[in-house]
C-alpha cells in the first residue's frame, strides 16, 4: 500500500496533467506556422489558432508537418485582408469550447450573436460575404455560423424586393412565373 | 465585389443562411431569384417540420412553402404554441384555423407524403378540433414506415388519442420506438385504457419505450412488455416528475418476470423537478428492476434549502442496482449535503458504470478529484465528467478518463 504522502506526490503530478492540459491552450510560446494569402502576403500564427480551421489541420496532419519546421500554408482562396480578419476572429475565439453540434430539434436562434462578433462583424457586404467564402473554404463552423446569423438578420421581415435591394439582386422570374407569385399573393390577401 | 457576390456565393452557402431563418422570411426569399429559390430546394431545410398551430397558419406561407417542398418532408411535429391561452389568443376564429390546418393536411394526404416521425405536442382539447384530429389521423393511416412516435403533453379526449394511435397501426411493422411523455399526472387518459393495451401489444418490433411512470405502473402494461419484448426490445424509459404522486410501487415479481422474459432490456431512470425524496423513494424499493441508466435534474424553481437528501437516494441507487448500474447522470446543481463520497462508491462499486456526468457541489478540498485519479489505473473506457458549480469560477476541471 503505497503511503499518504506518495498519494499527495502522484495527486499533485495528476493535477499538473491537467492542468497542463486545460493550459494549452493558453500557452504563449506556441510554435508558429505561416500562411500565406492569395495575394501573397504571409501571416505567423499560433499553431493551436490555425487549427481551428478544419481545413488547415487536416492539411497539417496529412502532410505530417512538423511543428519544428518553419512551414508555409498557402490558402490561394483568402486574400490578405480577408486572412486578417479570419486570422483576428480566430484569435479572439481560441478559448471557445468547441461548438455544439447541430441539434436539429432546436429552432436556429440568430440574435445570439455575441457583441464582439456583431462588432466584428460591421463591415461592407463585400466583405461579410468573403468571409462567408473564407470560413467555407478554411471550415471554420464558429465563423460560418455567426456570419451566416448575420446575414439571416438582414433578410428577416424583408419583402422579396427589399431583399433584391438590399442584396443588389437581379429578379430573373419570368413574367409567367411572376404571374404566379402575384396568385400566390393574392390568396394571402384574400384571407 | 459588393455587386456581384449573389452570382458568386455557392447555393449550399445560401441553404445554410436559410437554415436560420423562419418560414415566413423563406418564403419571401423563395420570390427574391431563381437561385435563391433553388438553395430553398434542399432536404436539409424541410425534412423536419414543426407546426405550431396557433402560430404557423395565420399567415400562408407554412401551406404554401409545403406545397412547394412537401417531399423533402421527413418528419413533423404538431402541436400548440400557448395551449392554455384559450380566449385571447387568436385573430382568427377557431373554424377557419382549422380549415387551414385542414387544408395543410390535405396536401400531405393528396401527396401521399411519407415520414418516418411523428410527434403531437402540448395538446389540449379545448376547441372542437376533431376535424383536424380525423385529418392527420387520415394522414397517418396512409404511412407505413413510421419510425418514431412521440406523444408529448398531449391531453386529447380518449377517444381522439385512441384514434392517433390506431392510425398509427399501418406502421406497426417498422415503428421502433414510442414515447409518452406528459407534464401532468392526468388520471383520465387514453393511456389507462385497455384499448391503449391492445395497440401496445400490435406495436410487435419495438426497440425502445419512454413513458411516464405514472402511466407504466397502470393496468396490465409491464406484462404486455413482458410478453411483447421479447426479441426487440432493447431500452425502456421511465420518467418521473413533480406531479406523479399518484404512482405505486410495480411489484417484484413483475419485474422478475420482466427480467427472465427479456434478460437483455435496459431500464431507464429520468427523474426531473422532484423536491421531497419521500416522493421518490419507492423507486428503490424496486430492486429488481433492471436499471441500467439513472438521470436526475434539479430544476430551478424549487427552493434550494429543501433537502431533497441526495445522499439517500444515492445510496440506495448503490446499494441495490450497482450490478447493472451503467450511466449515471446527477443535475444537481446545487446540492448542500456533500456526496463526494457517494460519487466515488458509484465509480467504484458498480463494475458495468461507463459514464458518470456530474453537475453539483463538490468538497472544496477537491479530494474527489485525487480519489479518482487513484482509480483511473483500474478504471478503462470509463467516461467521468465532473463539472463542480462551486468551483466553475476557479478552474473548469473536466475529466475525461478513456
Amino acid at each position: 500500500m503505497p503511503t499518504l504522502g506518495t498519494y499527495k506526490l502522484q495527486v499533485q503530478e495528476k493535477l499538473l496533467q491537467v492542468a497542463r492540459l486545460v493550459n494549452k491552450c493558453f500557452k504563449t510560446q506556441m510554435p508558429n506556422i505561416k500562411l500565406q494569402s492569395s495575394d501573397g502576403e504571409t501571416f505567423e500564427v499560433d499553431v493551436e489558432i490555425a487549427k481551428c480551421s478544419v481545413t488547415i489541420k487536416t492539411m497539417l496532419e496529412d502532410l505530417g508537418m512538423d511543428d519544428e519546421e518553419e512551414e508555409v500554408v498557402p490558402l490561394p482562396n483568402v486574400n490578405s485582408a480577408i486572412l486578417r480578419k479570419v486570422i483576428q476572429w480566430a484569435t479572439y475565439h481560441k478559448d471557445d469550447p468547441p461548438p455544439p453540434e447541430d441539434d436539429e430539434n432546436k429552432e436556429k436562434r440568430t440574435d445570439d450573436i455575441s457583441s464582439w462578433d456583431a462588432d466584428f462583424l460591421k463591415v461592407d457586404q463585400g466583405t461579410l460575404f468573403e468571409l462567408i467564402l473564407a470560413a467555407n473554404y478554411l471550415d471554420i463552423k464558429g465563423l460560418l455560423d455567426v456570419t451566416c446569423k448575420t446575414v439571416a438578420n438582414m433578410i428577416k421581415g424583408k419583402a422579396p424586393e427589399e431583399i433584391r435591394k438590399t442584396f443588389n439582386i437581379k429578379n430573373d422570374f419570368t413574367a409567367s412565373e411572376e404571374e404566379q407569385v402575384r396568385k400566390e399573393n393574392e390568396w394571402c390577401e384574400e384571407k | 465585389m459588393a455587386d456581384s457576390w449573389p452570382e458568386i456565393i455557392p447555393i449550399e452557402i445560401l441553404t445554410e443562411i436559410f437554415k436560420y431563418l423562419p418560414r415566413t422570411d423563406r418564403m419571401s426569399c423563395s420570390l427574391v431569384s431563381q437561385k435563391w429559390k433553388d438553395a430553398l430546394d434542399r432536404k436539409d431545410l424541410w425534412k423536419k417540420i414543426i407546426l405550431h398551430i396557433d402560430k404557423d397558419f395565420l399567415e400562408p406561407s407554412t401551406i404554401l412553402l409545403t406545397s412547394e417542398y412537401y417531399r423533402h418532408i421527413n418528419s413533423l411535429e404538431i402541436g400548440w404554441e400557448k395551449p392554455q391561452i384559450q380566449n385571447r389568443w387568436l385573430p382568427l376564429k377557431i373554424h377557419d384555423l382549422t380549415k387551414r390546418v385542414v387544408r395543410y393536411m390535405f396536401i400531405l394526404n393528396e401527396n401521399g407524403v411519407q415520414i418516418k416521425s411523428f410527434k403531437i405536442f402540448e395538446w389540449y382539447d379545448v376547441y372542437p378540433l376533431k376535424k383536424i384530429i380525423y385529418h392527420l389521423a387520415r394522414f397517418l393511416r396512409i404511412q407505413t414506415g413510421l419510425e418514431k412516435i412521440v406523444f408529448y403533453n398531449t391531453n386529447l379526449p380518449k377517444t381522439e388519442c385512441l384514434r392517433i394511435l390506431d392510425a398509427c397501426l399501418n406502421s406497426k411493422q417498422s415503428v421502433s420506438s414510442l414515447e409518452i411523455h406528459n407534464y401532468f399526472y392526468n388520471y383520465n387518459t387514453a393511456f389507462d385504457t385497455v384499448e391503449f393495451l391492445g395497440y401496445l401489444q400490435e406495436f410487435n418490433y419495438l426497440k425502445e419505450l419512454k413513458i411516464d411512470y405514472f402511466i407504466f405502473c397502470g393496468r396490465r402494461i409491464i406484462d404486455v412488455i413482458a410478453e411483447n419484448g421479447r426479441v426487440h426490445l432493447k431500452n425502456v424509459e421511465i420518467f418521473f416528475d413533480e406531479t406523479d404522486i399518484h404512482s405505486h410501487i410495480i411489484p417484484d415479481r413483475k419485474w422478475r418476470k420482466l427480467r427472465r422474459c427479456c434478460p437483455n432490456l435496459k431500464m431507464s431512470v429520468t427523474i426531473k423537478n422532484i423536491c421531497h425524496y419521500e416522493q421518490i423513494e419507492f423507486i428503490f424499493l424496486m430492486r429488481n428492476m433492471p436499471l441500467s441508466a439513472f438521470s436526475m435534474h434539479t430544476g430551478s424553481k424549487y427552493n434550494q434549502t429543501v433537502s431533497r437528501n441526495f445522499e439517500g437516494t444515492l445510496t440506495r441507487l448503490i446499494k441495490n442496482h450497482w450490478k447493472t448500474l451503467e450511466f449515471v447522470n446527477l443535475q444537481l446543481k446545487n446540492n448542500k449535503e456533500s456526496i463526494d463520497n457517494l460519487l466515488l462508491q458509484i465509480i467504484q462499486k458498480c463494475p458495468k458504470l461507463k459514464t458518470l456526468f456530474f453537475d453539483g457541489n463538490v468538497n472544496q478540498n477537491m479530494l474527489l478529484f485525487y480519489e479518482i485519479f487513484k482509480y483511473r489505473e483500474t478504471a478503462a473506457g470509463l467516461i467521468v465528467k465532473i463539472m463542480p458549480t462551486n468551483l466553475k469560477y476557479t478552474t473548469n476541471l473536466v475529466h475525461v478518463f478513456s
